[in-house]
């Protein structure tokens, strides 16, 4: 080859580095967004949505440290919204059968009571021991009646001197000679069901 | 018509084609099957190396070759861009990812179960799945970028590598590796033709092509006496012939040459040799451009002649000596850019000297080792380190160095016998250097 072509170059021979490797960014934590669980489907546990729950809990008098009880609380929705709307979890009772979610809701909600066993067992055998002023319930619609009944055996007043109050979403077919509606839901109001509903509250004295 | 350009960069010894147009297919397989690949990013042919079929190439098809116009760190600045930016694009769909993957957790952050058996188990159970795979997905994308990053820094990193100087030492040291090696072959070929024209005898010729100097073929077609000896050996002056005069050993010779001219101009001025010369220097000079065992000689007090079995390589001189004075075999080396090296210091003198006692560190983790001195004649010495081991200490100080014993006179067995010093009575003594003795032993 020619001897020009081995004559050094005329551009730059060095560069400055730009140091980049330490703007390397972390791995992302995803911890905070939760793992579904799965349960099974005799569970109905279709969660309030959190607007909802607010409004159930707005629907109370007063919350503060009246004896509360969700019962069938599934992952605690309506418990988070009695809290946020200034509710005492001391005085708060938890009532879930699926031992996933009892464990999930205790580990959210630990100065609260929990009972890890059926509503309607538990209602039956602390009828006439214990008394809730306001209960919050979402119950599971195909056996609806029977939860409704064995809240309203637990409703009272429990020393307050004023009536027990019992906020509940039921489906729009439900009926109660003491209960009026304080809003009707659409069909979207779930994210896995397509069902109309209905918020109502009944005021009691005492167990009927 | 497809426009083609060739460049050479003599940075990275590698050749380039700049093609205006697509390439038709016979032009692209000659160009394929010459060693060069095409570089996507940078639309251009390049050769991994200069080669003397690829520089034919270069020049079938472009005619003439160009000095190439972007250097080496020029090139890697923009690639460095390159990265940055896919480095930045993985950023972007990581961002993408993960904020997908928010937006379907959303389904599950009231904590939603996933109801098993029911109609939205399928609908719930694959967006779990899309929401795994977006953390999966963002994930991966920022570790990505790291590595993209990495590779972005690095590629400038190597272009001022290539050209650090000391990295310039190196290559020049392989470039003369590389000249040796061509040299070698062009010796062998000079040494085997004319060992082949004083082989004349039908055995000189046997023995020469069983020698391993011809292929196989030729020698089983003389064994089966298929050719005659005389045949054989006109088929293989013919071949050496055609390998002494063939200009590919040369331009491989020029071409290194010229990288080690493009080398040296780049490290710096080549210092001229301002000390004694001797047939050695000279020796390993010419060994060290490829000639075959360099036998210097002095003679009228300043010049110098060099003899090879072998022509000497042509950028030194033409035929088998060379005869210079001084002077014009230091200019000679100046131009072909030799430096004679260094004389690495040596170790420290061997002293024979009456003391006490000797210090010596021990040669693991260097602490303080005192040794006993024992006289002895030089006969006893030999005679003690007949069946034991004798070895030569430096002294702590590291001054000198000094012989090391047995204790010969010792009675204890020989395993617990302790190491002396050795002061031999009947050879010279030397003086004792100053300041042998440790700042530690004298404090205390």
């Amino acid at each position: 080859m020619r001897p020009d072509l081995y004559k050094p170059l005329a551009g730059a021979l060095r560069l400055p580095v730009i140091p980049r490797r330490s703007d390397a960014p972390e791995r992302i934590d995803f911890a905070a967004q939760a793992e579904p669980i799965s349960i099974d489907k005799a569970s109905e546990c279709h969660v309030t949505p959190p607007h909802i729950a607010a409004l159930m809990a707005d629907q109370f008098d007063a919350p503060g440290d009246k004896q509360t009880l969700e019962p069938s609380a599934g992952t605690g929705s309506l418990a988070r919204a009695m809290i946020e709307a200034g509710q005492s979890e001391l005085e708060l009772t938890i009532v879930e059968r699926h031992i996933g979610l009892a464990r999930g809701l205790a580990s959210q909600f630990k100065d609260a009571g929990h009972v890890n066993r059926c509503f309607l067992e538990y209602a039956e055998e602390a009828c006439g021991k214990v008394q809730f002023r306001q209960i919050i319930m979402n119950p599971p619609f195909s056996k609806v009646k029977a939860h409704m009944r064995a809240a309203l055996s637990l409703l009272g007043s429990n020393g307050h001197g004023t009536p027990g109050e019992l906020v509940a979403l039921v489906p729009i077919t439900y009926e109660h000679p003491d209960a009026y509606t304080v809003q009707e839901l659409g069909p979207d109001t779930f994210a896995t069901a397509k069902v109309r509903t209905k918020i109502i509250k009944i005021e009691q004295e005492s167990e009927q | 018509m497809t426009d083609i350009t060739a460049t050479y960069s003599p940075e990275d010894n590698k050749l380039r084609l700049y093609a205006s147009t697509r390439l038709d297919a016979e032009t692209f397989g000659k160009v394929k099957g010459a060693g060069y690949k095409w570089a996507p990013k940078q639309e251009l042919f390049v050769a991994p190396k200069w080669t003397p079929a690829r520089e034919d190439l270069a020049l079938e098809l472009a005619g003439e070759i160009e000095p190439e116009s972007m250097t080496m760190a020029e090139r890697a600045e923009i690639k460095s861009e390159r990265l940055a930016a896919i480095a930045e694009n993985r950023k972007r769909d990581a961002e993408t990812y993960a904020r997908r993957a928010d937006e379907l957790s959303e389904c599950f952050s009231g904590g939603q179960p996933i109801l098993m058996g029911h109609h939205s188990q399928r609908k719930a159970e694959k967006t779990a799945e899309k929401m795994r795979s977006a953390q999966t997905k963002a994930n991966d994308n920022l570790s990505a970028i790291g590595y993209w990053l990495y590779k972005a820094e690095s590629v400038q990193r190597h272009a001022n590598y290539k050209n650090s100087d000391r990295t310039r030492a190196r290559r020049i040291k392989t470039l003369l590796t590389e000249l040796r090696d061509v040299q070698r072959r062009i010796n062998e070929n000079y040494k085997a033709l004319d060992l082949l024209e004083r082989c004349t005898t039908e055995a000189q010729i046997r023995a020469f092509v069983g020698g391993g100097f011809a292929s196989m073929n030729l020698y089983l077609s003389l064994s089966k006496d298929e050719i005659t000896p005389q045949e054989a050996r006109e088929q293989l002056l013919t071949a050496y012939r055609r390998r002494v005069n063939s200009s590919h050993y040369s331009r491989w010779t020029n071409h290194i040459l010229g990288r080690l001219s493009y080398e040296r101009t780049l490290l710096g001025r080549v210092t001229r040799f301002g000390g004694t010369l001797t047939p050695a220097i000279l020796q390993t000079f010419a060994r060290t451009h490829g000639a075959d065992k360099p036998k210097a000689t002095a003679h009228d007090g300043d010049r110098f002649t060099i003899e090879s079995p072998a022509p000497l390589p042509l950028h030194i001189a033409s035929g088998h000596t060379l005869d210079l004075d001084c002077e014009e075999w230091r200019d000679l080396m100046e131009s072909v850019g030799y430096e004679v090296p260094a004389k690495k210091a040596g170790p420290p003198p061997i002293l024979n000297f009456k003391a006490e006692k000797l210090w010596t560190k021990n040669r693991y983790h260097g602490t303080l080792i005192t040794m006993r001195q024992v006289g002895m004649t030089k006969a006893e010495y030999k005679e003690a380190t007949r069946f034991s081991n004798a070895w030569i200490d430096t002294s702590y100080c590291g001054q000198f160095r000094f012989k090391t014993v047995t204790d010969p006179h010792s009675k204890e067995a020989y395993y617990m016998r302790e190491r002396v010093a050795v002061f031999l009575t009947d050879s010279k003594a030397h003086t004792a250097p100053e300041g042998i003795e440790p700042q530690e032993e004298a404090a205390a």
